[in-house]
């Protein structure tokens, strides 16, 4: 078995408003094996994001972690000071932003913003940490790096600013790096360039990678296994396959059923919106705008059931007693394409 | 950027130009004579003076000897200290009301900064309240209320400074506080506002998410980009501390171009007035110029603007 | 883990169409624009308080009008002159029991005087024996009304200005903001100094001054704001459908502008209340036999030492007024933009 780096358990986090308390995570737990690549995939507001900063410590001032644990490398990073937090961040845990417009300091060269974390974590001089800046610069693909190394962000294309996101978030060599919706704000032909970067840069840095989109289709070339949000809980994980070929929550379907296809002509789309987190529902948070939902999903929340060793999906459908359901037709095509692969691998 | 420059130096020549006669005639619209004031003299004795200022030479003669004048540093002479003339006036003036014009200036950005930068730091903390109140109330207090009250129970009561007059650095400490507290408050408030928001930008999470600590993300990041935009209160400032000079040169005394203005006032003594107007409006003029120009050195974003792009 | 599970025979059945179904329903009330606003506001205690304080004082200044007016302030009643506070009730507390510190002693200078023993001045009296709460509520008065005026010209010749400006751009944006740039490179003092000294000192002008120097800022910011308003889709679209610039004013930008505008306003206020109190104070505004919160101060000054009360109560005053607006007009920027409070 793999070496696991990251085990985070029974997460719970909550937002002061002056509306009141939100629950934004409720109860989760995932880990991330060391080398591999877990995609958290869900809507806006499901609390991925929220996920990442409470393993990087970086939570909003009114956001609270109210119950589980952070394990990395078999310590709780949530019993970590402030001080100690710092000198993970960067160099252990590092992380991408979405929009590399705005995730850059304007009025820094981006050199200086490359050497920083090398000065702080690696005790590096100035000349030497802007000599490692430079290699990376050249690793990331900038061309003419000696020159532009002495240019300020908004000489750059969106494109080009995070590939220079990634040469910071990667030049300390981190364990894991957290990638939150990196390529949402790019263009369709860049987003696959960063994609290919950023595959590149985990061969070379050996580095694990938690990838957050609510893009399915960024994660099928992307990730090892994928884990599906929604509501501040996860529903569904497994490895890519399992969970794009073999489904077995409803939102899942909803999810991989709203991704354009060659065979469709039409674009589906999940009715409704997600529950308000104040108040969250008892039962399976998807129940309101689920279509198979039963009577118990509106009032127990199911548990994981067990699909297979690497994949759990929370959904009373699974229960034995649960009548059998035909899923949409593409999910079926998904699932028969599955069974064959399957087979194969059984051969 | 010299074409720039060039342009811009020619619209403040421009608004200067036309400052001075949109002065010029307001004056000359102005009731009383330069007279009023002065014990009653008989028709042959202003019609002396008049010819001494020149003032019975038709208006648009007038007008021209004026503007050319001024091209000459020459603002005509004063009505109301015989045969001074009004540039001497003016320039034996202008020292003190510089010098405490810009200590003022010093001391309100320098402690706004700080009281701003802490406010945002400690955002939404009882620290944030404090600062918040202290610079409300620096808004709000109108200086000459504080210049009185600082001139009475400091320096009569408690006598740590001279109460009033020139000359001495200890002379300078009251008024300075007095005239600085206005910039201190709207520095405060502003540094907090625009702090505040740098603080929750993207480029900050990326900071602090490198590891550095919250000092680190403040001094490096954070502060640098929040004072940029100060610079263009700069052009507020000036005119409010020329405003303040007005009444701070009075309450302790200070033989400044803000007394002389009120003085002027007073007295009906036009070319005094035409030209502490004139002074103003250059310094207002000159110190926009100035911001534009700094505003374009420190960011980077605009420098390249500037220069029409190099790369 | 499943024998924790309550499972009924039934909990399998699908889900009554009804329950399942009404996921159009939005789980929170929806709140508009202007309610959250007043939500956000109604927090801010400190706006709130400012609120309150600035309707009371309005109510008094305004409806004092019978009482209090020109003929009352000019009743000289020498008999009274520089009398100290006197409220009944506080006949412990000197200072407002009509007593004063002379020569380190607290003497009763309604006694000393042969102040009838009814008779109470709750601020004291000026020189002239005139009481000083009427004073000053006249002087709250004419404050006001500078602000009102002041605020009026922003809101007529700086929004119009603005809106132009920013909306027909071009040529005409070119040539408005040259002029409004020439008049705010003359400072505002010199302006309003300028003013004054054409026109006789005195209400109107002291308004007229204060008027034409403070619709500029307004002007800018509405200009700036329009120019990125008309880019927005919905105006476009407006504009594509064929309704009238008039008509697109009315109902796209000014109810986008508003925030921006009120704002504003809660900015001009105090600036022209300080400047009227100002100007009366160095003794080119407002003068004598009128009178306002800067003809007090001025007037109270001189005899500041000996009986400090004169220059206290209408600074206070004053100082009340501009915390009051200013902590207003904060309380109005955070609560229509709660960015810059998080």
């Amino acid at each position: 078995m793999a070496e696991r780096i990251l085990d985070v358990k029974n997460l719970k986090v909550d937002f002061h408003t002056y509306a009141g308390e939100v629950k934004a995570i409720r109860d989760v737990s995932f880990h991330l094996d060391k080398g591999e690549t877990l995609a958290i995939v869900g809507e806006s507001g499901s609390g991925k994001s929220v996920t990442t900063k409470a393993i990087i410590g970086l939570l909003a001032n009114n956001a609270k972690v109210v119950g589980g644990e952070i394990n990395f490398n078999g310590q709780d990073i949530l019993k970590k000071s402030e001080k100690e937090m710092q000198s993970v961040r960067g160099k252990e845990i590092s992380m991408i932003f979405q929009d590399p417009m705005t995730s850059l300091d304007p009025t820094m060269k981006i050199g200086q913003q490359i050497a920083e974390p090398l000065m702080k974590h690696k005790g590096m001089n100035k000349k030497d940490a802007w000599a490692k800046a430079l290699d990376m610069l050249k690793a990331v693909g900038i061309t003419n790096a000696e020159k532009r190394i002495n240019d300020y962000p908004h000489q750059f294309s969106g494109g080009m600013r995070q590939r220079i996101v990634i040469a910071i978030a990667l030049v300390c060599d981190p364990e894991i790096l957290i990638a939150d919706e990196p390529t949402t704000a790019l263009d369709v032909t860049v987003q696959a360039q960063i994609l290919d970067l950023m595959k590149e840069m985990q061969a070379k840095v050996k580095t694990s990678i938690i990838f957050i989109t609510h893009d399915l289709g960024v994660v099928a070339g992307m990730a090892d296994r994928v884990a599906v949000m929604y509501a501040g809980e996860l529903l569904e994980y497994g490895t890519v396959d399992e969970v794009f070929y073999n489904p077995q929550h409803p939102y899942t379907w909803g999810l991989l059923n709203s991704m354009p296809t060659l065979a469709s002509d039409k674009l589906e789309s999940i009715p409704g919106t997600p529950p308000d987190l104040l108040d969250p529902p008892k039962g399976d948070p998807f129940a309101p705008r689920n279509p198979y939902a039963m009577k118990i999903d509106a009032e127990q929340k199911p548990p994981f059931f067990k699909v297979s060793d690497t994949h759990y999906a929370a959904t009373w459908l699974l229960h034995p007693d649960a009548p059998k359901v035909t899923p949409p037709e593409e999910i079926v095509r998904r699932q028969e394409k599955y069974a064959e692969l399957m087979a194969k691998k059984k051969d | 950027m010299r074409k720039y420059l060039l342009k811009r130096v020619l619209y403040m020549l421009l608004t200067l130009f036309l400052v001075a006669t949109i002065t010029f005639f307001l004056m000359k619209l102005m009731p009383g004579t330069p007279y009023t004031n002065q014990a009653k003299m008989t028709a042959s004795q202003i019609e002396i003076m008049n010819k001494q200022y020149g003032l019975d030479k038709p208006i648009w003669e007038q007008y021209l000897i004026y503007i050319f004048g001024m091209f000459h540093g020459d603002f005509g002479t004063s009505f109301q200290y015989s045969n001074q003339p009004v540039a001497y006036l003016i320039s034996s003036r202008l020292g003190a009301s510089m010098q405490l014009g810009l200590q003022a200036m010093i001391f309100g950005v320098f402690f706004g900064v700080i009281l701003g930068a802490a406010a945002a730091i400690k955002h939404n903390t009882w620290a944030d309240t404090g600062a918040t109140v202290i610079a409300i109330i620096g808004k709000s207090v109108p200086n000459f209320v504080l210049a009185i009250l600082l001139q009475y129970y400091i320096a009569l009561k408690l006598g740590w400074f001279p109460i009033a007059g020139w000359g001495q650095f200890s002379n300078t400490i009251l008024p300075t506080i007095a005239l600085g507290v206005g910039p201190l408050a709207e520095t405060a408030r502003f540094i907090r506002t625009s702090m505040v928001e740098v603080l929750n930008s993207d480029y900050i999470e990326l900071a602090k998410a490198k590891g550095l600590s919250k000092f680190e993300v403040v001094y490096h990041h954070a502060l640098r980009n929040s004072l940029i935009p100060l610079v263009t209160l700069l052009g507020p400032y000036t005119v409010a501390l020329m405003t303040g000079s007005m009444v701070i040169e009075n309450v302790f005394n200070i033989p400044g171009i803000g007394e002389q203005f009120v003085k002027s006032i007073m007295t009906n003594d036009y070319p005094t007035i035409m030209g502490v107007t004139m002074v103003f409006s250059i310094g207002l003029v000159v110190v926009i110029l100035i911001t534009d120009i700094i505003y374009g050195l420190i960011d980077p974003r605009i420098r390249l603007e500037g220069n029409g792009g190099n790369k | 883990m499943e024998e924790k599970l309550k499972l009924s025979p039934d909990s399998f059945e699908p889900l009554a169409k009804g329950e399942a179904q009404d996921n159009e329903k939005i789980a929170a009330p929806s709140l508009t624009f202007t309610q959250d606003v007043w939500l956000r506001l109604k927090k801010n205690k400190g706006a709130v308080v400012s609120l309150i304080v600035i309707l009371l004082m309005v109510i008094v200044a305004f409806g004092s009008t019978p009482f209090i007016n020109k003929s009352t302030l000019v009743k000289s009643q020498p008999q009274y002159a520089n009398l100290p506070a006197k409220v009944p009730g506080l006949d412990a507390i000197n200072g407002l029991n009509g007593k004063i510190k002379q020569g380190g002693v607290w003497v009763d200078a309604y006694a000393k005087n042969d102040v009838p023993k009814d008779k109470y001045f709750y601020l004291g009296t000026d020189y002239l024996g005139r009481s000083l709460a009427q004073r000053i509520i006249y002087g709250t008065k004419v404050s006001l009304i500078v602000a009102l005026v002041a605020t009026f010209f922003d809101l007529t010749v700086g929004v119009a200005y603005g809106i132009i400006s920013g909306w027909k751009g071009g040529r005409v944006d070119n040539v408005m903001q040259r002029i409004i740039e020439i008049i705010s490179s003359i400072p505002n003092l010199v302006i309003v100094v300028l003013m004054l000294v054409v026109l006789k000192p005195g209400m109107t002008s002291i308004i007229l001054a204060i008027a034409i120097s403070s619709w500029t800022t307004m002007a800018r910011m509405i200009r700036a704001e329009t120019l990125s308003l008309k880019t927005q889709e919905y105006v476009l679209a407006a504009r594509t459908l064929g309704e009238s610039p008039t008509k697109i004013a009315w109902k796209h930008l000014v109810p986008n502008l508003s925030s921006i505008i009120i704002i504003q306003t809660m900015y001009t206020i105090p600036s022209a209340i300080f400047f009227e109190a100002f100007l009366s104070f160095i003794g080119i505004g407002i003068t004598a036999p009128e009178t306002s919160l800067g003809v007090l101060l001025n007037e109270g000054q001189k005899n500041f030492q000996f009986l400090p009360y004169q220059m206290w109560y209408p600074a206070i005053v004053l100082c009340v007024l501009m915390i009051a607006f200013n902590l207003l007009g904060d309380g109005l920027r955070d609560a229509f933009d709660p960015k810059t409070r998080r």
